[in-house]
């Protein structure tokens, strides 16, 4: 079982530290200055979690700290391509191991990361103890931040940086546990000099923050319950499926989007421009709006990444664009033949969706747009157990809601 | 500031104009302060946790936390003059279930000293040292008369005490700081978290009782749960054995491998072993915890945890045991208080506790024991104040 991280526990220290880093980044003006303070902020945070995790990320920027000048300073010449293909495999390692061996991964992440914690001192290791066993938290995450820089630097879009720059900005610390998936851009602002605290950042920054903890502690605790229905769901009669899957699909997005909130919100008291991460998802009408307005930075850095470079130029591609950056989407979550399914089901609503929009007008009628929202919320929650449970597991779940149990 | 009421508006709906900002944000103050001034003060001082009754029934009062990471801490009653109270700190080998090593000596004394006897018990499952540290702290903030510790062999003698701190909550951080010897732990240990929960406890009363609000909130909202679960639960850890998600399992299959934990004897053995840096972690909090105790005044009666004569069979089990025992004969004699007493010994060593045991240190019946304790902790008593006798 990979161990569960509270992500509260991390913006529980994040919202006070706030209260400190938001004052020091409005007065400091060397750029160099901030960059360490944003840095420090976020190694400290992560190992208020454990040391070892602090460790990893702070090794992980680093190495990507070396390579951003060699992409950067590659860009242009013939070698630029197999150069940030390397790059990329270095910086996508990890995560790809961790998805396809996740056990195995995380013990040895844990393993290795301690004894690097430890080597220097016992009181080292005795202060990494007391922190629990992890998953390397927002891995994934940051993951596809460095990608982002690595590419953008590769375009030629981010010039060479220094090493510390590259540190803050992958240590940023509202990005840290649970993203969104931030471009360079959105935090850049405030690596280099203070962004003016208006009475507008400051409302929106706190607004938001109070948005996510109304989403987290209200909504999806009240919901919370419906996490159940994936492991009992041989003990439950059909109706008590249904009605669960309906409450876990509305506290999978409120979840999620809570945190994503507050990270957003704590990026905009800090300075960043940090763009949301949902967009009203279950009002959505088509199954691209729907992805378009659902993890949204995960979903931009896919099309920006893959889906555009596959399809620009070439509209015969467009199917097979959608259905590769579906399954990204899908073995982002954690590689399985669950996943996979997930990822075709997704694929084949979404090509099946555009052919058939492209022979019928849209309809404007208010009635028809509240069936298709439900339609849509349907579509997505009917897919959420194939992130939940094994492919085995899915289909005895789904056996049982049709009343079929074995 | 028109686009920032249109943000407000676009998310909340509610705050289209200033004076409507100003009035959501004068309700929501108000009915935090109906909520603090009300509701807080009407749940009771001392925790109520919920606990099995002790069987035989005693009068022992449980105050410890609900959680490890409840706020408040251990909350026992104001202190009443006239009972003679003890503060009992331990952990499961002090109460598991219906059996209570501190009810078993409150149904054998009536006063001490004339006064009737009051025990608080301040239970924690598997304290570490600074639960104990904490626990120390507020029973002698409480006046206790009396103090009786049980010295856990697996947390709180070696590198354990430090291992899986989940427990490092609130109060124990404000701990950390008000000891030199202890502020540079507190400051690695204390996450701002920590603080802020800290000083809002201080401010607002409903925080202070967060963790049984949060317990009645969960009663409350577990009546939206349609989803029906077994009634046999589920093994604890169906989890893959390569990845014991326990930090103590962990930890001990990686430095000696899955064959450790697989028999429980070999496994509390290593715990009792301790593996990794040593025990000068685990020195460094005893000394903090006498030196309160020393300044205490009050009488301190220190046990090792009694094992069971059959785990003590097993010469493996033993020798561990007898570690445990020589680390805190160490202890004690570096203790020159009169008043502090440390019995490092396993006291089952000394009487007929065959059969009494459900493992090597959780007991099916505590009595017999308790007759030896009432025996050693009188004595001590009457030996610190000759008017405390036991009737």
């Amino acid at each position: 079982m990979i161990p569960v991280f509270d992500s509260f526990d991390y913006f529980a220290s994040l919202f006070p530290l706030l209260l400190v880093l938001v004052p020091l980044l409005l007065v400091v003006r060397s750029g160099g200055v901030r960059v360490a303070l944003i840095t420090f902020a976020g190694v400290y945070l992560l190992a208020l979690i454990a040391p070892r995790l602090a460790l990893f990320h702070l090794v992980f920027w680093l190495v990507v700290a070396a390579l951003q000048p060699i992409v950067a300073a590659t860009g242009e010449r013939r070698s630029g391509l197999p150069v940030l293909a390397a790059a990329l495999g270095v910086t996508l390692l990890p995560v790809v191991l961790w998805k396809v061996w996740p056990i195995e991964f995380v013990v040895e992440f844990n393993v290795v990361t301690h004894d690097l914690v430890a080597w220097p001192s016992t009181w080292l290791e005795a202060l990494d103890y007391t922190a629990p066993i992890l998953a390397p938290i927002g891995l994934s995450f940051g993951a596809f931040r460095a990608a982002d820089v690595l590419v953008r630097s590769h375009l030629g879009l981010i010039d060479r940086l220094r090493p510390g720059r590259v540190l803050a900005t992958g240590l940023f610390p509202p990005l840290l546990v649970v993203g969104p998936i931030a471009s360079y851009d959105e935090t850049e602002k405030t690596l280099s000099a203070p962004v003016p605290l208006e009475r507008e950042r400051l409302l929106s920054g706190t607004s938001q923050i109070l948005n996510g903890l109304f989403k987290v502690f209200v909504i999806a605790y009240l919901l919370d319950w419906s996490v159940e229905i994936f492991a009992f769901y041989a003990d439950n009669a059909p109706w008590r499926l249904w009605v669960g899957l309906i409450a876990f699909t509305w506290f999978f997005y409120v979840n999620f989007a809570g945190y994503s909130d507050m990270a957003i919100g704590a990026g905009t008291l800090l300075g960043a421009d940090l763009r949301p991460n949902f967009d009203r998802p279950y009002q959505q009408t088509t199954p691209a709006a729907f992805w378009n307005s659902w993890h949204i930075s995960l979903t931009r850095f896919l099309r920006i990444n893959v889906y555009t470079p596959l399809v620009a130029g070439h509209p015969e591609r467009q199917y097979a664009g959608t259905t590769i950056t579906m399954l990204l989407i899908a073995l982002w979550h954690g590689v399985s033949w669950a996943t996979l399914v997930f990822g075709l089901y997704h694929a084949a609503f979404l090509v099946g969706h555009r052919v058939v929009s492209q022979r019928r007008p849209p309809s404007t009628s208010p009635m028809l747009r509240v069936a298709k929202a439900a339609g849509i919320f349907a579509w997505f929650g009917a897919s959420l157990p194939l992130l939940h449970l094994p492919l085995d597991g899915a289909v005895e779940f789904y056996r049982a809601m049709l009343g079929v149990a074995a | 500031m028109s686009r920032v009421l249109r943000i407000l508006t676009d998310r909340y709906g509610v705050f289209r104009t200033w004076p409507s900002f100003v009035r959501v944000a004068a309700w929501a103050f108000v009915w935090t302060l109906v909520i603090s001034a009300v509701l807080a003060p009407s749940l009771p001082r001392y925790t109520d946790r919920a606990h099995s009754p002790d069987d035989p029934p005693s009068n022992v009062r449980y105050v410890g936390p609900i959680s490890r990471s409840d706020f408040a801490g251990f909350l026992p009653p104001e202190h009443d003059d006239d009972s003679f109270t003890v503060a009992w700190i331990g952990g499961s080998e002090v109460k598991l279930n219906t059996v209570s090593v501190p009810g078993a000596v409150e149904n054998r004394i009536d006063t001490v000293g004339g006064r009737p006897l009051l025990i608080d018990s301040y239970n924690v499952i598997a304290p570490r040292l600074i639960d104990m540290l904490r626990a120390v702290d507020t029973a002698i903030d409480h006046d206790a008369d009396a103090i009786v510790m049980a010295l856990n062999p697996a947390w709180v003698h070696s590198e354990w005490s430090m291992r899986d701190w989940t427990n490092l909550d609130v109060s124990n951080a404000g701990l950390l700081f008000e000891r030199p010897a202890t502020a540079s732990w507190g400051a690695l240990l204390t996450s701002p978290a920590d603080v802020a929960w800290r000083i809002s406890r201080a401010l607002i009363p409903l925080v202070e009782v967060q963790s049984r609000l949060n317990e009645r909130a969960d009663d409350e909202s577990d009546r939206l749960d349609l989803v029906e679960t077994p009634d046999t639960p589920a093994p604890a850890d169906t989890g893959d054995p390569r990845l014991p998600t326990d930090p103590s399992t962990f930890w001990i299959t990686q430095a000696y491998g899955p064959e450790r934990v697989e028999d429980d004897d070999v496994r509390v053995r290593t715990l009792m072993e301790g593996i990794g840096p040593g025990r000068e972690e685990a020195r460094f909090f005893i000394d903090a915890i006498v030196d309160r105790l020393d300044d205490a005044d009050v009488p301190v009666f220190m046990y090792t945890t009694i094992f069971d004569p059959d785990s003590l069979a097993d010469p493996a089990f033993d020798a561990a045991a007898r570690d445990v025992e020589a680390f805190w004969a160490s202890v004690a004699a570096d203790v020159d208080d009169p008043l502090i007493e440390i019995e490092p010994r396993s006291m089952s060593r000394d009487f007929d506790s065959a059969g009494l045991f459900i493992d090597h240190v959780h007991m099916n019946n505590a009595q017999p024991f308790g007759e030896v304790l009432v025996e050693r902790l009188c004595a001590q008593w009457t030996r610190t104040n000759p008017n405390w006798s036991c009737t």
